[in-house]
């Protein structure tokens, strides 16, 4: 132990529970407290204390570590990015916050000139918390980049093992590696689900099953009915996965299901003749107990829908509630057919004339549903119209959405924004989106982050052409939303044109 | 002055957010400079734009905003976009009435500092003036005493029972110091709840602390019998240090170009305190300069981080000359010449030890040091010289700046300039390819 720890110890205990002896300190220290009082015990202790912290601190050895350096990076083999580059890169990671899709332009175009990153930027670029943006940062990271990269694990974005994931993992990333298996190779992804299927909790099996709608197609009907098959019970668990697998085997295109529920769901439209027999209007007549299609063995214990009506305001009866379950699994070109009329026409028809709105929400949703699922950007316009929010995962191509999007309000779509963030927009979508954004950010500015985080879609307009786009006559405390909405669009596209221009 | 320069010098993140946002010259209805003087017309919330002026020489800003920031964001974001784009400012030497009244104004305000105050009754003040001093000296004796005991008592007690003695207990024994007038105790007194007592080395530290604190008491005890200049020192530590008007004129002054080595800003009790390490490049002289400000205020200071003044510094009086306040700003340097640095940890050790020797409690003491690489055990960042020998990085130091370091070097051996203190060193820049570039503290 040395002086000093020996010190320690003595004031850990006190003054007085132990001994301090000073003639153990350094000579030179005892030769300077000769000078001090002894008798002065806790102030002799102290003195000696700074003494020796003072004389060992003064002729402290520095330790020495011979262990290997850090190798040396290696010399850059691509030019560094010309001033102007890092000039405009600057600007970009001075916003607040940062914009990473103008970020991820830049980059892509530097890796297109085949520029490195200057070595002062790398850390701020690195320390970004997108993935996208890290993605297209690799290629620009030059030999230093990846030098630096390499010595801070925290950057080190490892391709995840999802086979490791599949067999080890937790549900959430077990049904991520299987959604992962599912795009690469959907039959080999059914296949893993098969021959784990036994070994599944319930739960387990009802959020992996949800997989298998992705690139859904015949070959999944024998696994899905040998499940069907299987299932046992009528546990609330049993019955949603009992639920689940109807509604992949009705989706499954062409499948038994679905020319199943084509046939029978146009039977309960029957034609009422009026003015005798010179006019016949379509009615919808269902049963009131249960008929040779809508029975409680084929809806409940088969299909797994509920066995009694869960909600008498939406639904008159049992059957109808079945039936507009069923509507949403089908598709919906056979109420065109069966009506012979358009879009606008179905959506009537299914409308309950004279009532609330939201007593048609089941309705309306029903149809909104099949839409998605049966790709009708047609009826989802027109459904839409009734003015029931839908929050359900849109699955139109980018040329449906713009035509949905120019023909219903934005704000109703706002929830699926992540789904117009495709591109890039027409001027005619621009425009509409932006004088929706006018609208919206009358009520709030969070609006704003939309316009930004659009920065690559926006169509290329010029300052003038944005202002123009700006109403006249605002009253001057909607203003200030206004000319920020212009100011950004203008920066966003600046940025765009100088990246472009690098 | 480069964009980054521009950045250290806002009151705080909201300020510095909005005034990049101001960084873009539609913003501006009028943009101009000079070689003296940058100034603009803003449109803000008001009927007429603000008017922002900005000294070039002085790094000082005024502006007709009501805001209670120093800089304000229009300040600011003027001098930001002066930094990304001087092509996009007229250059003129015509200056508008209210700018140049401004900048008239400012040198006379300058000069009357030097100016002694006339005094009306120069012996009665001087007698006041003793006066006062004595009652101080008594109450700070006073405090010097209970500290004393305090100390016997908590050693005779064992600082075994240190950590369960909790915050306030601390607290109380300081707000008796600053009772006593002695701030710089009070201090001392605090740094005891700043201590990680669920680290393995608190015992230490604790015993380090009681024997400081002592060492300080004992000194004032026998204040006559020291030396002035380490007389001086200690009436410091006591937080009885002298004013920046309390500096004679025989204070030592020192004319250089003095690189701003690093700067670093904290709040406490609602002050800001905001310390610049200051190094010259032909004396070879280090100085630290500190600034108050209450709240946000914003200090308003020539100094800019990493950039070379052109300064004349008056130094306190001390054994070791060190902390000092810029008496004459004439403007800024350019080029960074060569300095005098440690060539390894040994040299600087040699270094500091002889300033340990005059001034026992000199602590945070910057050097440059050639020839440094950084290195990792386990956890602990490390920095190696040519030597092999090493030195710990202050763990407060952010990992970034670590990796900033190294990605601006490769890996290969730096010039650094550094913040020494017992047992670890904090990195405050790097000299590379006659480039200085400040971290971020």
């Amino acid at each position: 132990m040395n002086t000093w720890n020996e010190l320690v110890q003595v004031a850990l205990l006190g003054t007085e529970k132990s001994n301090f002896s000073p003639e153990s300190l350094p000579q030179p220290v005892q030769a300077l407290l000769a000078r001090a009082d002894r008798q002065d015990r806790e102030g002799f202790f102290l003195m000696a204390a700074a003494l020796t912290h003072q004389y060992e601190r003064s002729g402290k050895k520095l330790t020495v570590i011979e262990s290997p350096a850090i190798p040396p990076a290696e010399a850059e083999s691509h030019p560094e990015a010309p001033q102007p580059a890092v000039d405009l890169l600057k600007n970009l990671l001075d916003q607040q916050p940062f914009n990473a899709h103008l970020l991820r332009l830049y980059l892509q175009k530097l890796q297109e000139r085949g520029w490195v990153i200057p070595a002062a930027y790398l850390v701020r670029l690195l320390n970004i918390d997108d993935a996208e943006v890290q993605s297209s940062l690799g290629p620009v990271l030059g030999k230093r980049g990846e030098w630096l990269r390499s010595l801070n694990p925290v950057w080190q974005t490892a391709e995840t093992d999802w086979e490791t994931v599949w067999q080890e993992g937790k549900t959430a990333g077990r049904k991520k590696a299987l959604s992962v298996f599912r795009e690469q190779n959907p039959a080999l992804a059914r296949q893993r689900l098969e021959e784990s299927w036994n070994e599944l909790a319930a739960r387990e099996r009802k959020e992996l099953l949800e997989v298998l709608s992705l690139n859904l197609s015949k070959d999944d009907e024998a696994f899905l009915r040998a499940a069907q098959q299987e299932l046992k019970g009528n546990k609330p668990l049993t019955q949603e996965i009992r639920q689940l697998i109807f509604r992949l085997l009705s989706l499954v295109p062409a499948g038994a299901e679905q020319l199943f529920l084509q046939q029978n769901l146009p039977a309960y439209i029957i034609r009422e003749k009026k003015l005798l027999g010179l006019l016949s209007t379509p009615k919808l007549v269902l049963p009131e107990s249960e008929d040779a299609f809508f029975s409680l063995p084929r809806f409940a214990q088969d299909w797994g829908f509920h066995g009694q009506n869960p909600d008498a305001y939406q639904y008159q009866s049992l059957s109808e509630y079945w039936f507009w379950e069923a509507v949403a699994l089908t598709n919906p070109q056979i109420w065109r057919e069966a009506l012979k009329t358009d879009w606008a026409g179905v959506v009537k028809f299914f409308t309950i004339e004279n009532a609330k709105a939201d007593r048609s929400a089941a309705r309306h949703k029903a149809l909104l549903l099949a839409s998605v699922r049966f790709n009708v950007p047609e009826l989802f316009v027109e459904a839409s119209q009734k003015g029931v929010s839908f929050t359900g995962l849109t699955t139109f191509s980018l040329q449906d959405y713009q035509f949905i999007l120019q023909r219903i309000p934005f704000r109703q779509l706002y929830p699926q924004k992540n789904e117009l963030l495709q591109g890039p927009w027409s001027a005619e979508l621009s425009r509409h989106i932006f004088q929706e954004l006018l609208e919206l950010i009358k009520s709030s500015h969070a609006y704003l982050e939309f316009a930004r985080q659009a920065s690559e879609y926006w169509y290329e307009f010029s300052d003038a052409e944005i202002d123009a786009l700006l109403p006249e006559n605002t009253p001057s405390y909607y203003r200030s939303g206004e000319e920020k909405l212009a100011a950004q669009l203008k920066e966003i596209l600046s940025f765009r044109r100088r990246i472009r221009a690098l | 002055m480069t964009e980054e320069q521009v950045l250290p010098l806002a009151p705080d993140a909201a300020s510095l957010k909005a005034g990049r946002a101001l960084a873009v010259e539609n913003k501006w209805v009028t943009r101009a400079y000079n070689s003296r003087v940058l100034w603009g017309e803003v449109q803000g919330s008001g009927k007429d734009p603000y008017r922002t002026q900005v000294d070039l020489q002085q790094t000082a800003f005024k502006c007709s905003c009501p805001s209670r920031k120093f800089p304000c964001k229009h300040g600011l974001g003027l001098l930001l976009l002066f930094a990304k784009s001087a092509s996009g400012f007229q250059s003129s030497a015509d200056e508008p009435a209210w700018v140049s009244e401004w900048m008239d104004k400012r040198q006379p305000k300058a000069e009357k500092i030097d100016e002694p105050a006339k005094e009306s009754n120069p012996e009665q003040k001087e007698k006041e003036r003793l006066k006062r001093q004595q009652q101080r000296h008594q109450k700070v004796e006073a405090g010097v005493a209970e500290l004393g005991q305090w100390l016997r008592d908590l050693v005779r007690a064992g600082t075994l029972h240190v950590p369960e003695k909790g915050y306030r207990h601390f607290e109380q024994t300081a707000a008796r110091m600053i009772d006593a007038q002695a701030s710089g105790l009070a201090n001392g007194v605090k740094a005891f709840n700043t201590i990680a007592y669920s680290g393995s080395d608190w015992q230490s530290q604790v015993l380090k602390q009681c024997s400081q604190l002592y060492l300080w008491t004992e000194a004032f005890k026998n204040l006559t019998a020291l030396p002035p200049a380490l007389q001086e020192d200690v009436k410091n530590a006591m937080g009885w240090g002298r004013s920046a008007k309390d500096l004679s004129e025989e204070a030592e002054r020192m004319s250089d170009d003095w690189l701003v080595m690093g700067r670093r800003s904290w709040e406490e009790d609602r002050i800001t305190v905001q310390q610049n390490w200051l190094y010259g490049y032909h004396s070879g002289r280090v100085a630290l300069v500190l600034h108050f400000s209450y709240q946000n205020a914003g200090v308003e200071t020539p100094l800019v981080p990493g950039r070379i003044s052109r300064a004349t510094l008056q130094f306190y009086p001390s054994a070791f000359p060190f902390r000092a306040l810029v008496s004459e700003h004439r403007g800024y340097a350019d080029a960074i010449p060569e300095v005098r640095a440690c060539e390894d940890f040994s040299q600087a050790e040699t270094l500091v030890n002889r300033i340990w020797q005059v001034q026992p409690w000199a602590d945070e003491i910057p050097l440059w040091v050639d020839g440094l690489t950084l290195l990792k055990e386990g956890n602990q960042w490390l920095l190696r010289d040519c030597k092999n020998q090493v030195l710990p990085l202050d763990p407060a130091l952010d990992e970034m700046n670590i990796f900033q370091l190294l990605v601006l070097s490769g890996g290969q051996p730096m010039r650094l300039s550094i913040l020494y203190s017992e047992g670890y060193v904090y990195p405050l820049g790097l000299q590379w390819e006659a480039q200085y570039y400040l971290l971020s503290v």
